[in-house]
């Protein structure tokens, strides 16, 4: 089992291990994908490398070392089963899933599932393993396609809003003139006719009223 | 309301063919351009009375068509835009239209803008 509570930094494998700051593709990958992910030396444990959603999860503020991050940010939130789980699968270098609720540096619990595996790396990082996690529902999922809701309607608002700008609010004023026209014509040919085609004129004015009102609403800067 | 020469710059072939339609219909003498090099070109051989002009056009936009006409500028103007922000409207006037107008708007205010402007002319000195 490994010793989660000594110091990386005494570590004999620590410099061996240690590819420092250098850009680790996978998980770049996985940060690409949306994925949070952490490599860590498969001996002892200490953090390799990560990507920044994983560092926006732990509280990176409490650990200013940053090779502790998964031992104090993931590891010692497991509760006692999962955690002998994670032990005895860290032990054997055997992949793993199991169940981590992470303390986010905004003090709220996340939920999430984190995926142990010893992927088929160069020499030079053989010893490693990557965890990935995926959020669970009701925490960052939910905030998540909340965010992806929110993006979207914003999207759908401004593509109509630049419909209505470019096309529909011309079509509009030109109908409106139209009708004024043809209802000034029809009213000197026969007054009932030319009141209908007025009360027609006048519904499309209110349209167009309406629709300046959708199109333009009142902003700071009209004040 | 006395007739008025109106040159109409606007790029939307509705937009142009209904306020054209409109104008005739009240009486006055309309002159279209769709682009602002042709406006720059035409207006001040048109003598007109009334400028109305679309903010958004394709090879330049109605403040910067205002300003390049100087002093063959009519004496009146009109800008007309999609988009009315304050900023927009407050530029319209710091540039010399005497009012902005965000489509769709209606005939009746565009008939009392030219109201106003028959007025002002008719109250103008000869010469």
């Amino acid at each position: 089992m490994p010793n989660h509570s000594h110091s990386p930094v005494e570590s004999p494998s620590s410099q061996f291990l240690d590819v420092g700051n250098k850009s680790d593709p996978v998980c770049a990958v996985l940060q690409e994908l949306g994925l949070p992910a952490v490599r860590i030396a498969s001996s002892t444990a200490e953090v390799l490398n990560s990507n920044d959603l994983f560092s926006s999860l732990i509280n990176t503020s409490a650990l200013p070392d940053r090779r502790l991050w998964f031992v104090e940010g993931v590891v010692r939130y497991l509760r006692e089963a999962e955690r002998a789980d994670w032990e005895a699968a860290f032990s054997k270098h055997t992949p793993i899933q199991i169940h981590v609720q992470l303390n986010s540096p905004t003090g709220r619990p996340v939920d999430s599932l984190m995926c142990a595996i010893r992927p088929v790396t160069p020499a030079s990082v053989n010893q490693s393993i990557v965890c990935v996690f995926i959020m669970l529902a009701g925490s960052y999922f939910d905030r998540l396609h909340q965010s992806w809701t929110a993006e979207g309607q914003e999207s759908e608002r401004n593509r109509i809003r630049t419909a209505l700008h470019q096309e529909v609010a011309q079509q509009f004023l030109g109908a409106a003139f139209g009708c004024k026209i043809i209802a000034d014509k029809i009213s000197v040919l026969d007054v009932n006719l030319g009141k209908e085609a007025s009360d027609l004129a006048e519904l499309v004015s209110q349209a167009t009223q309406e629709l300046h009102r959708l199109v333009n609403p009142p902003d700071e800067n009209s004040k | 309301m006395q007739p008025l020469r109106v040159f109409l710059v606007e790029n939307h072939e509705d937009t142009v063919r209904y306020i054209k339609l409109y104008l005739e219909h009240l009486g006055h003498e309309v002159f279209i351009a769709g682009e602002m090099e042709t406006a720059l070109r035409e207006v001040p051989k048109s003598r007109c009375d009334v400028l109305i002009s679309d903010i958004g056009l394709p090879d330049g936009d109605g403040w910067l068509l205002l300003e390049k006409l100087g002093p063959d500028r009519p004496p009146f103007a009109i800008a007309i835009s999609g988009y009315g922000t304050g900023n927009d409207q407050r530029k319209s006037l710091a540039v010399g239209y005497n009012s902005h107008l965000v489509k769709p708007f209606l005939p009746n205010t565009l008939l009392s803008l030219l109201e106003q402007a028959a007025e002002e002319k008719g109250s103008a000195p000869v010469g």
